[in-house]
């Protein structure tokens, strides 16, 4: 995936901007702003995170700049703050553009002195000044540059104000060096250590065969992990003499943790150059709307039916929305489908042509309009500031099944599709949250097994009970979630789960441009990632299905029943017999792997009983089944619910966590879950009826 | 509830570590302000990346905040200080031994 050809390739000529900042800085439109829209997205290596870049004329000068994940701090703490800081330590731009919420000064100056600390050039963009200025904050940029030896500019990146400035001081800081940043800022006990660890450093082997810089030394004092790692890892597992003893000296000075006292030291130099460079010119609102916002939406009573009327909301029009868009599709590839078979004479060329190219193409494409609305909501939610909300109100109860309130995030978007939300999953700071979070997410059930559900639903229950059932089904697949996450973090992952240190935005009104964006991002990592997969899968069940092909005059059952899938499912049919479940079944649940509403058509193939009207449909004729009743019904919706996801799934699975093991483990559990719970399912429901 | 409550204690060994240490200090912390109480942070207990992590987000020593909302069934607490809003969780909260101060 890495290609780093479009960095590498450096030009002279060219300065490359590396855009960073906190979350909800207005980074991401300031960045839309400086670039317009010639833009593309690459991986970088050491980067696991997509990284927009985009480029721009200024006075004759070539400019690129590059978006990185918004980041509170450079001590990397998420994967998104961790590909940020590696972006600028690696790929090291020509400019840091670090763009600081005015409003929200001394916590994005922190990010800010942290950069400086590194030496590279950097550029400060006081951005969204107005709303700083409305509540009675004055900023003197010119002061707060010198002390902090770095160019701040005023912008405001929705109105476009400062931009020309801005770049302006990006083309002129590029030409010049940085100024140093000297430790003795922080006192004189973290100068002494630095100095004391710089020169234990300098004795040992290096990590990169440069001679160790101050900054290498700052992060070994303030006990930074991926800084301790990379000299451990050089240095037979250890940090090299006398810089361990460094740290311990300092905290045996100043009698805290050196993370804690490092952090503290920071915020000093911060508060006093924020005493010198800002007034209040009037008093801050007590009630600010946010805070009015809030004393509903985070109501201990309001706003938990709020949050689940939101949701209820969100999931209703995703699927209302949605259902005429994939209705046009389905109809064109089957319309497409129908077009090429009576073009095409050979029977195996058609059926690849028909079966396995259209229909694989059409099972993606079709899906699209689920995960555009899907990701449309989810992403106006979150630029809202909602979201934050909504883990506010489930960490709560996560916490105690050992998720976490941003799990949630991931977990809604799996109603839509498990792909994207594994991929959502980045967002969890600590590794372990985030692999448990990925690990229980198949669970959800998707978008693509609503159709398996609604049609046996629809054929078994009395009509005016279905809602309830499928609800109930719908239902298994958070519990079961929560359950599994629980027996996870008790047995494989022990151990707390990680700190919910969250911002809580202010409220802002989101903007459908800034949506749509994000939606494309995502909509485009969907389609590459998820895509090309489900389509070689659907390739493949093609052929299972179509193989050894028949003779000529069989009829699509026959050509079926003699398939290798049918004999997949001939031996998996022992396993399924406790179920309830006979062959068909098992070859339609084989034929799900490589999605899932292959299922449904897969059975429309196989339940085509010979004595049933021609024109019966695919319900009539699973209840004139003699091999498939209700029971039949109850064990294989559960199993569906359950049951290994689709292998875009196990794909996604593997890209995010980097390893088969993960893989093996998702199919394996699911699985087992998926049969234990169908045959309880089944077994009750024997009681039972 | 209630059950859910003794399983919390006996498994959250963080709470009870950072809840233990501020007794011993004899010192008031975040958790137990109540809603729309001004603070100063004197000192963060919580180590390693959990107290890194909290100094960075402006709970350092000498930062003002207030406690805008306490969560039912010791759910997270919502703090506003630098002119924001920071959410914690119940057991993060005991890691910050703050001073009580007039509002006024």
């Amino acid at each position: 995936m890495a290609s780093s050809s479009n960095v590498s390739t450096r030009r002279s000529d060219v300065v490359r901007v590396a855009v960073a900042g906190n979350p909800n800085s207005g980074k991401t439109t300031l960045f839309n702003v400086l670039t317009g829209a010639r833009l593309k997205t690459g991986n970088y290596p050491g980067v696991t995170v997509d990284v927009t870049s985009g480029e721009r004329r200024h006075k004759g000068g070539e400019l690129v700049f590059y978006d990185l994940p918004g980041a509170y701090s450079l001590s990397a703490y998420s994967i998104d703050e961790l590909a940020a800081r590696r972006f600028i330590l690696e790929e090291k731009p020509d400019v840091v553009l670090n763009v600081i919420d005015s409003a929200n000064l001394e916590r994005n100056l922190y990010y800010t002195l942290q950069l400086r600390e590194l030496d590279v050039p950097v550029v400060g963009a006081l951005n969204m000044i107005d709303e700083a200025e409305e509540a009675g904050v004055e900023i003197d940029a010119e002061r707060l540059g010198e002390i902090l030896r770095t160019p701040m500019v005023k912008t405001v990146g929705s109105k476009r104000r400062g931009v020309e400035e801005l770049l302006d001081a990006i083309v002129e800081t590029a030409r010049k060096d940085a100024f140093r940043w000297t430790p003795s800022v922080y006192g004189v006990e973290i100068e002494r250590a630095a100095e004391r660890a710089l020169a234990a450093l300098g004795k040992a082997t290096t990590p990169d065969e440069t001679a160790p810089t101050t900054w290498a030394a700052l992060k070994i004092v303030e006990r930074d992990k991926d800084e301790t790692a990379k000299w451990r890892a050089v240095n037979e597992g250890e940090l090299p003499d006398g810089a361990t003893e460094a740290v311990e000296w300092l905290e045996r000075h100043v009698g805290e943790s050196a993370p804690v006292y490092f952090a503290g030291q920071r915020y000093g130099v911060i508060r006093g150059a924020v005493r010198e460079t800002v007034r209040r010119v009037k008093p801050p609102e007590r009630k600010t709307p946010t805070s009015r916002i809030d004393a509903f939406a985070l109501h201990p009573v309001f706003g938990v039916v709020g949050f689940l009327v939101v949701m209820a909301a969100v999931f209703y029009a995703t699927f209302t929305l949605s259902e005429p868009p994939v209705a046009w599709l389905e109809r064109g590839f089957a319309a497409l489908g129908e077009f090429a078979a009576s073009r095409i004479d050979d029977p195996t060329l058609r059926s690849f042509v028909v079966d396995g190219a259209i229909g694989g193409v059409g099972g993606v494409l079709s899906f699209a309009p689920i995960i555009v609305v899907l990701f449309l909501l989810v992403t106006l939610l979150e630029e809202s500031g909602y979201m934050a909300r909504a883990a506010f109100i489930m960490d709560n109860v996560f916490h105690r099944f050992g998720l976490h309130g941003q799990s949630f995030i991931p977990l809604f978007i799996g109603f839509g599709c498990t792909v994207p939300a594994i991929m959502a999953a980045r967002t969890l700071k600590s590794p372990t949250d985030r692999l448990v979070t990925i690990l229980v997410s198949p669970l959800i059930s998707c978008g693509a097994r609503l159709p398996i559900y609604a049609l046996i639903v629809g054929a078994f229950s009395p009509p005016e009970y279905s809602w309830a059932i499928l609800l109930g089904v719908y239902a298994l697949g958070p519990i079961a979630a929560m359950g599994t996450a629980l027996l996870f973090r008790a047995t494989l992952f022990r151990g707390e789960t990680s700190p919910f240190v969250m911002e809580l935005p202010p409220y802002r009104k989101p903007t459908m441009s800034g949506a749509m964006w994000h939606v494309g991002r995502r909509l485009w990592r969907f389609l590459k990632n998820a895509g090309t997969v489900i389509f070689a899968a659907s390739i493949l069940v093609w052929a299972l299905t179509a193989f050894p092909r028949p003779a000529a005059d069989a009829t699509a059952r026959e050509a079926l029943e003699q398939s290798y899938a049918a004999q997949m499912g001939e031996a998996i049919a022992p396993a399924m017999a406790p179920l309830g479940l006979d062959w068909k079944a098992g070859v339609a649940l084989v034929s799900g792997l490589a999605a899932k509403e292959i299922v449904v058509s897969t059975m429309g193939v196989l339940y085509h009983a010979e004595e049933a009207a021609p024109d019966a449909t695919l319900r009539e004729r699973l209840r004139d089944d003699g091999s498939f009743d209700a029971l039949s019904a109850i064990s294989l919706v559960v199993f569906v619910a359950l049951y290994v996801p689709c292998f875009a799934t196990l794909a996604t699975i593997r890209r995010e966590t980097g390893s088969w093991k993960w893989v093996a483990f998702v199919a394996g559990y699911t699985v087992a879950l998926a049969w234990i719970a169908a045959f309880l399912a089944h077994r009750l429901g024997v009681a039972l009826l | 509830m209630k059950h859910l409550g003794r399983r919390r204690r006996r498994r959250g060994g963080d709470e009870q570590c950072n809840r233990r240490r501020a007794e011993l200090a004899g010192t008031l912390t975040v958790a137990d302000l109540s809603e729309g109480e001004v603070f100063e942070v004197r000192r963060v207990l919580a180590e390693g990346e959990l107290g890194r992590r909290l100094v960075e987000m402006g709970l350092s020593p000498g930062a003002r905040g207030a406690v805008a909302r306490m969560a039912p069934f010791r759910g997270p607490v919502q703090i506003d200080l630098l002119g924001y809003s920071l959410s914690l969780r119940r057991s993060e909260a005991y890691g910050v031994v703050v001073e009580r101060i007039d509002p006024s």
